[in-house]
């Protein structure tokens, strides 16, 4: 006979963790599965969690969670050939209680949060893959099967927290736009360096750390670039757009060895030696992306639904994780004492993410992945700043300066940016941002 | 098991199966605790043993509380007796044979044969096993790559001798005149626990046996009396045929060789899939 759980969450990510450690609190009894040897061994990201979402999960979790750094020093960088402008904004507040984002490693913190489930009471199993779903004929579903004999698990919810390119939700019918278009490929070096070294370089003190999103510097694939700084090591790595990366018929170490020669990172990654290389897809359209969230006993959470938010100055996905999958385990519980776990009863999910930044971030930013991803934003506004920058910085006496509005037009002209373009795109970014 | 039923044991340590090194100063910090492949290939050969001469199989561990991991691996794979004596984890070899044969030969029924792994990958020196069978007066067969088990306390094992040769053994086991096998890494792969066994295993009982009061190495007739650091095992290459000696030498370091540079093809997925699988027939990978 099948083994028995109230929950069975899939896939102990942030998402599966977190739906974990609240349906196991309140009292079900819940099954994670993860098909790693260990939660976090398989999963990779930039670097950088915004914690926020756990103070009510994990209270005081900044004592425990394995933080590397706590980032002080955001950067928005946007890079031309050669060129670099950079908003850079310190925030020391950022480096004590209650925190705003920490770089960590993957593997530790995965495998903390997980602990945090077991500690609860939830069952974790690891080395084991749900390879599908168990569904009545109707096709509600009741569980899962999964690559060990005797493997079928019987459920009266299942979360599926398997991450980008869920097979789950898929399986289940709840991806009927499923497109390759939404993805982003993310690969990212991790280069060892003595931690003095990071420190001086990105000019930080202890346990501060620095965060670099860019914008440009893909070689003309669309996509972004990102730095950021671990303990002892510091991670380099671009997004970019599969279908772009296709068409380039460009390999994406090549593309990051290019960002690493920048003069603008050069000097941050120089003589970094290449611990680790990895590589993920990113579910990057945001709200046009996202599948059906509630099915008949089935409920999705994470990247798993297409949750991450990647808006140029934005790459969050691991709160977004972590917040849906609280609230799906809290709309499971609901429905399982309420008895009636049919998509129905499990229709307040999409009400609590809507009622959340989860859904209401996607929300306000549901044009920006398009905007980010165009050519335009791409490759000729970088172009545009930076020109704009050299002209403003470049002193060509005895020649008087030209002012601003004649820059403008000289820097919108060699960059090939039309004026209506501009205006349209920057409505779209005040609609998006503002 | 019955109160006096012999049965087949399997050595187990929890060791640190991966460790990161610091590129910078060489310094290695555990990352993933478990139990070594070889005494995952010693577990398999031990339930094959028990299943093949319908014997219960004891999973026994060394160490202090998280050893019982490896203990929770054998109970999920089908281990029926759980036994972990207490001790420190970082006890000398000769300790730990002592306390493994004490806490065996104490069990009722007896061993009838040990199974362990051949050396644990912390840089093990892979001298348990032989100390155990010293310790358990039984026959010892070491580093060995295929067990056959034959009738009941009978089985023959295949062993691995310098330059590719095998030895074939036959080995005859009893309670009471035990055999001590370590086994390599090879020929076989822990069995698949099935997702009961697993969850069941979380709550398997695990017998735990108070560890020899002293930990102090038993006076030995052969001591350790410098150990120099660690150098992987040189690896023997075929001399390169060329008769000029700069080309052996540079066939050797690899210097000039012709590589293929990497290609990035655009194709669709069925193309791109005979396109992998005639590369892989081309490099040998695929007949
Ligand atoms: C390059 C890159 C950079 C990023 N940078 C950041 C950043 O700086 N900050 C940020 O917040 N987010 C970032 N993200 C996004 C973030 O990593 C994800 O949004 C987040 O990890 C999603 O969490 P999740 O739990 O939904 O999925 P995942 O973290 O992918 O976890 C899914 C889990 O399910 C397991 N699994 C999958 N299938 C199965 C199965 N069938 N059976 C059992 N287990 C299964 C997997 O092994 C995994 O453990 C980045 C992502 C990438 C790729």
């Amino acid at each position: 006979m099948a083994e028995r759980f109230d929950v069975v969450v899939v896939g102990a990510g942030p998402a599966g963790s977190a739906a974990a450690l609240v349906a196991a609190r309140s009292g079900l009894s819940v099954l994670l599965l993860e098909r790693g040897p260990f939660p976090g061994a398989k999963n990779m990201f930039g670097g950088v969690v915004y914690c926020r979402i756990l103070d009510t999960l994990v209270p005081n979790w900044w004592t425990e969670a394995p933080v590397q750094r706590w980032v002080t020093r955001r950067q928005t960088m946007v890079l031309a050939d050669g060129q670099a402008l950079t908003v850079d904004f310190r925030n020391q507040n950022w480096g004590s209680e209650p925190y705003n984002g920490a770089t960590a490693y993957r593997a530790e913190f995965d495998a903390w949060l997980a602990s945090k489930a077991e500690e609860a009471g939830a069952t974790l199993v690891c080395s084991t893959t749900a390879t599908g779903l168990l569904t009545s004929e109707s096709g509600r579903v009741h569980g899962v099967r999964t690559d060990r004999p005797d493997g079928e698990v019987e459920a009266s919810v299942v979360i599926a927290c398997d991450g980008v390119n869920s097979f789950l939700a898929k399986e289940a019918g709840l991806y009927p736009n499923w497109s390759a278009d939404h993805y982003t490929v993310g690969v990212k070096e991790v280069l060892a360096l003595p931690s003095a070294a990071i420190e001086e370089r990105c000019g930080l003190g202890g346990d501060e750390g620095m965060d670099i999103e860019i914008l440009g510097g893909t070689g003309g694939v669309p996509g972004g670039g990102f730095f950021y700084t671990n303990r002892d090591t510091v991670a380099v790595g671009v997004v970019l757009s599969v279908a772009g990366l296709r068409d380039s018929g460009r390999r994406p170490e090549e593309i990051i060895a290019d960002l690493k020669a920048h003069p603008a990172i050069a000097p941050l990654v120089r003589g970094g030696e290449l611990v680790e290389f990895t590589a993920h897809t990113i579910p990057e359209a945001g709200l046009a992306g996202m599948p059906r969230t509630v099915g008949d006993g089935i409920l999705v959470a994470g990247d798993a639904a297409h949750l991450c938010l990647a808006a140029g100055i934005w790459l969050e996905g691991v709160n977004f994780a972590i917040g849906s999958g609280a609230f799906a385990a809290e709309t499971a519980v609901e429905a399982i004492r309420a008895g009636d776990t049919s998509a129905r009863g499990l229709a307040g999910y999409r009400r609590r993410m809507a009622n959340s930044f989860v859904l209401a971030d996607h929300k306000k930013l549901r044009h920006a992945p398009h905007l980010i991803l165009g050519e335009r934003a791409q490759t000729r506004y970088p172009r545009l700043i930076c020109q704009l920058a050299e002209q403003v910085f470049t002193i060509t006496n005895p020649d008087p300066k030209l002012g601003v509005r004649r820059w403008a037009r000289r820097a919108m002209r060699d960059s090939g940016v039309r004026l209506h373009e501009l205006a349209k795109d920057a409505w779209t970014g005040w609609r998006s941002f503002g | 098991m019955t109160e006096a039923s012999p049965f087949v044991a399997a050595a187990l340590k929890h060791v640190a199966v991966r460790a990161r090194v610091d590129p910078l100063t060489g310094e290695e910090s555990p990352e993933t605790w478990g139990a070594s492949d070889a005494d995952l290939a010693a577990l398999e050969w031990a339930l094959r043993l028990g299943e093949r001469w319908s014997m219960p199989v004891l999973a026994i561990t060394v160490g202090p509380s998280p050893a019982e991991t490896v203990l929770g691996t054998a109970a999920a794979a089908g281990a029926s007796h759980l036994v972990r004596v207490e001790m420190a984890g970082d006890a000398p070899s000769r300790s730990v044979a002592t306390a493994l044969a004490a806490a065996l030969a104490a069990y009722p029924g007896g061993p009838v044969v040990v199974c362990c792994g051949d050396a644990s990958p912390d840089r093990g020196s892979g001298s348990v096993p032989a100390f155990l069978a010293h310790e358990l007066g039984a026959t010892g067969a070491l580093g060995l790559v295929g067990i056959e088990p034959g009738e009941r306390g009978v089985l023959a094992a295949t062993r691995r001798l310098d330059r590719g040769r095998r030895e074939r053994l036959r080995v005859t086991a009893l309670a009471g005149a035990p055999a001590v096998l370590s086994v390599e890494a090879a020929g076989v792969r822990l069995r698949r626990a099935a997702l009961p066994a697993v969850l069941a295993a979380r709550d398997a009982p695990v017998e735990v046996i108070p560890g020899p009061a002293s930990r102090s190495e038993p006076e030995a007739r052969v001591r350790t009396v410098r150990r120099g650091p660690y150098r992987p095992r040189a690896k023997v290459l075929p001399a390169p045929a060329a008769a000029d000696p700069r080309a052996r030498i540079r066939a050797l370091a690899g210097g000039r060789a012709e590589r293929r540079t990497p290609q990035a093809l655009a194709l669709d997925p069925e193309q791109a899939a005979d396109h992998l699988l005639a590369y892989l027939r081309e490099t040998g990978y695929l007949s």
